[in-house]
């Protein structure tokens, strides 16, 4: 396996207030500050945290999407961050994209064969006749029905029309895509049927997946490895076994904590730990550990004026955090 | 926290499994919600349109005029007389008749038939409705869409100038625009195009704006999609649902500026008739010849309301949300 996506140092700031004389003293939001992790060929790596802390971000980094504020990109040899027009193209045709919200990111005039086909044309492929062929044959291998290419989205439902965001995504034979919370606006059912496609069109087509979600269980289901965001900073990374068998990060062990369990006994029994505190706004984060002020386990003066590195911990993960070991948590804290 | 929760996932449980059973692969075809085959936007939104019975008469009346408007010259001079036509030899007796047989709309002071003035009319208002408000709406199309996509400095400039025609007294505005270019239907079309282009582009820039942020834009540049071709392809055609309807509805505008100015003199001159002049010339009949100001009133009236009422109809038949 050789690495096929490294992301260095990434930061995205986003500046607030508009106008000639406000920019000037205006914040900006660090929606994602000083990132760093890379992703190995055909492996899954899972991009978790609650909403805003700038895992979409990164994701929409990636593809540029979003110009990044500064850092560096490299998919294999190419450096993403110097590509401009002709390049770029090519560059996205590896890199593709598949969105949260199958109601927004299909267009409502455009039927699904035109949908499906829709890169192709913009990368020039074959004739329509070809194009057509390729886009039924698509829509068969994501579990559609080849005659589905006249109707229009508005006709389906959500889990259809995923569907046909995974097939617009693989038109293209990409390396690699960023799945942007692909079922989260999906029925629980569904989620599991997407999931499940997901999987067996990686094997298919040996892709490489960024998978951004909020959701534990789901990405404990799909992928590899996991990084876990926490306002713009990845707080714990490794592979998924490390990761939820023993967190070290106070906050990792917090988000796990609130995944419900299926049996209602067991989850009355567990422990959990409750966050106090909202997150703190990304436009002036707090001093030192960025969690500090919601941390079960936070020292003072330590937590609060030096950031903790990400280093590797007792797991074999790597964890951002100056106490930062496997899970056990105090009792009263619970 | 539970052990069991750290299990090995990829085990699947059986519930998922039942799950993949009854859904997965191609089985999700039984999620169908669909209707009737073939269903485009456009027929949706002409079954809609149909069952809105106003929108529908809005419809046939403005059919109605287009097809005797544009039919004028071959029957109207024949059974009414020409428009302009004065028969000077027997003005006294032809003036100010009320409507009888062979006048149906009566006379004006010149002895013209007012029918045949009123249709042929018709020809200017709906040639100047629709003319202006293309123009309008062409102005209007490009610097709402500059001032959207591009932002910032662009969208301050137009944005700010629009409020500048907006805060004009319109009237007198296109009064200086005539005085300027001189009389003529041309110079009305002008006059009233460029007065309308304001509203045309802040519709058409708000409805960018809220485009713009749906995601099937950013699918369209994730797939290295060009400026133009997502401007074009998805853009455009999800934003200009409202502009169909502004337009149309300001179709009824365009026709009733016109008969304003007109009415003052400075629109189409005589003896070309419009329902503007019309009006104006019956002024000063108005009591001893009411039909003069009843039929080009009237005239302007149903047409300008047939317009108002397709536009509602319009708007409601091309919202892609709102279903049945």
């Amino acid at each position: 396996m050789s690495t096929l996506l490294k992301v260095e140092s990434l930061k995205k700031y986003f500046h607030v207030g508009q106008g000639l004389v406000t920019a000037r003293f205006s914040k900006s939001v660090r929606a994602v500050d000083d990132i760093s992790f890379s992703v190995e060929e055909g492996e899954t790596l899972g991009l978790v945290g609650e909403s805003g802390c700038g895992k979409s971000t990164t994701g929409r980094c990636i593809n540029r999407l979003l110009e990044p504020t500064a850092g560096s990109i490299h998919f294999g040899e190419i450096d993403v961050r110097k590509l401009r027009a002709g390049k770029l193209k090519h560059y996205r045709r590896d890199v593709q994209f598949i969105f949260q919200d199958p109601y927004a990111s299909l267009n409502p005039r455009m039927t699904f064969g035109e949908i499906v086909a829709e890169p192709l044309v913009i990368h020039r492929f074959g004739t329509k006749k070809d194009r057509e062929e390729r886009a039924k044959e698509m829509l068969k291998t994501v579990g559609l029905s080849p005659e589905h290419i006249h109707r229009y989205p508005h006709e389906f439902s959500g889990g259809q029309r995923q569907r046909v965001g995974i097939a617009r995504a693989l038109m293209l034979r990409p390396k690699m895509i960023i799945c942007d919370e692909p079922v989260s606006a999906l029925d629980v059912s569904i989620q599991a049927q997407i999931i499940n496609l997901l999987e067996d069109l990686q094997e298919q087509f040996r892709l490489t997946y960024v998978f951004i979600a909020h959701d534990l269980a789901v990405v404990r289901h799909i992928c590899d490895r996991v990084a876990v965001m926490y306002l713009g900073k990845i707080v714990e990374l490794g592979g998924w076994k490390e990761v939820y068998n023993a967190p070290c990060h106070p906050y990792t062990q917090s988000l796990l904590s609130a995944v419900p369990v299926p049996d209602p006994e067991k989850q009355h029994e567990r422990a959990r730990i409750i966050l106090r505190g909202d997150v703190p706004s990304p436009i002036d984060p707090p001093s030192g550990c960025r969690f500090h002020t919601r941390c079960p386990i936070a020292q003072f003066p330590i937590c609060s004026d030096v950031e903790p590195p990400l280093d590797i911990v007792a797991g074999g993960q790597r964890a951002a955090c100056h106490f930062a070991k496997p899970f056990p948590i105090p009792e009263d804290k619970m | 926290m539970a052990p069991d929760f750290f299990e090995d996932p990829r085990r699947r449980d059986i519930g998922q499994a039942a799950e993949e059973q009854t859904f997965g692969g191609s089985e999700a075809l039984a999620e169908t919600v669909v209707a009737g085959r073939g269903r485009t936007l456009r027929t949706d939104a002409w079954r809609r349109l149909r069952k809105n019975r106003l929108a529908l008469a809005g419809l046939v009346w403005i059919c109605f005029m287009i097809i005797l408007a544009a039919s004028a010259d071959l029957w109207v001079p024949h059974f009414f007389g020409a428009p302009t036509a004065i028969d000077t030899s027997k003005v006294a007796q032809q003036s100010l008749l009320s409507p009888s047989a062979d006048h149906p709309f009566g006379t004006d002071k010149l002895g013209r038939d007012i029918l045949s003035r009123t249709i042929y009319g018709a020809r200017v208002s709906l040639i100047v409705g629709v003319v202006a408000v293309a123009i309008m709406v062409v102005i209007g199309l490009i610097l709402g869409a500059v001032a959207a996509y591009y932002g910032g400095w662009w969208d301050s400039i137009v944005m700010r100038t629009a409020d500048v025609f907006f805060a004009f007294p319109y009237i007198l505005f296109s009064i200086v625009l005539i005085a300027l270019l001189g009389f003529g239907l041309q110079t009305v079309f002008i006059a009233i195009g460029v007065i309308g282009w304001p509203s045309i582009a802040r519709v058409f820039r708000s409805s960018i704006l809220s485009v713009k942020n749906n995601e099937y834009v950013d699918a369209a540049r994730a797939m290295g999609a060009s400026t133009p071709r997502i401007l074009f392809r998805h853009i455009m055609p999800n934003a200009v649902a409202p502009i169909i309807v502004y337009g149309t509805m300001s179709i009824g505008g365009a026709i009733l500026t016109e008969a304003a100015l007109s009415f003052l003199g400075v629109g189409v001159q005589p003896p070309a008739p419009t329902w503007g002049n019309m009006l104006s010339e019956a002024r000063s009949s108005l009591f001893t010849a009411p039909w003069l100001m009843l039929y080009p009133g009237l005239a302007i009236l149903t047409t300008v309301l047939a317009f108002v009422l397709l536009g509602d109809g319009l708007r409601d038949a091309l919202d892609v949300k709102l279903k049945e």
